[in-house]
């Protein structure tokens, strides 16, 4: 297996762990989450999608370009966030993970994963795609990760918004 | 103006991670495509509601 196979399974793993951690958070200390903080998640698992469709049909320029989009969209939303909260006086939403907010730390990880985008298209060459991607239990098990943790997404949004725009 | 709903934003992430699994790649780009839609929907929407707000 190449590099780029171990870089999309990293890819997938970590933003697995940041969304678990944050349904941790959500569940055990009470965090309820904002909207805000519901798109962020929405935009890490479609920046991990792009990683999962790597990992089945092989890397493509297309899936890094929705990945790129995904990012920039995701880091728009998170400065958004922090942005609100950079006035002096007022107060951070939730409580800091390793003396950073959540929303800091989920600027991060896009701030990353467009590395992770430059990093793959380094590493990117045409002959890859045109070979079926083969399908190995590690990949399985990122995909069935990835759908547990959007399941538990759908049902805690619903329970917290309803069939509604989470105001 | 209709807003999609927020339960709503993840089903279709995992339509689209499913239609992966099953090899339907155009499928999941068009669901991509309208997942990215719908979340720069409601963010617009929230981020409106936040500056009348702060007006």
């Amino acid at each position: 297996m190449s590099l780029s196979y171990y870089l999309n399974i990293l890819w997938i793993l970590i933003y697995c762990a940041v969304i678990g951690t944050a349904i941790g958070l959500q569940i055990f200390n009470g965090e309820e989450p904002c909207p805000l903080c519901y798109i962020q998640r929405a935009a890490m698992l479609l920046v991990s999608l792009t990683a999962l469709m790597n990992l089945h049909f092989g890397i493509r320029e297309v899936h890094l370009g929705l990945a790129i989009i995904g990012s920039l969209f995701g880091g728009a939303v998170a400065l958004r966030q922090i942005a609100l909260h950079a006035c002096p006086g007022s107060p951070t939403f939730g409580v800091p993970f390793w003396g950073l907010s959540l929303y800091t730390w989920s600027f991060l990880t896009f701030a990353s994963s467009l590395l992770m985008c430059a990093i793959l298209l380094l590493l990117y060459k045409p002959i890859q795609s045109e070979k079926p991607a083969e399908i190995t239990s590690a990949t399985k098990g990122v995909t069935l990760l990835f759908l547990l943790i959007t399941a538990v997404n759908v049902v805690s949004s619903y329970i917290d918004c309803g069939f509604g725009p989470c105001d | 103006m209709e807003i999609p709903m927020m339960a709503g934003l993840f089903f279709i992430i995992f339509l689209a991670a499913l239609l992966v699994m099953l090899g339907y790649r155009r499928g999941a780009i068009a669901l991509f495509l309208l997942e990215l839609a719908c979340a720069v929907a409601l963010f617009i929407h929230h981020m409106t509601d936040q500056l009348i707000i702060l007006l």
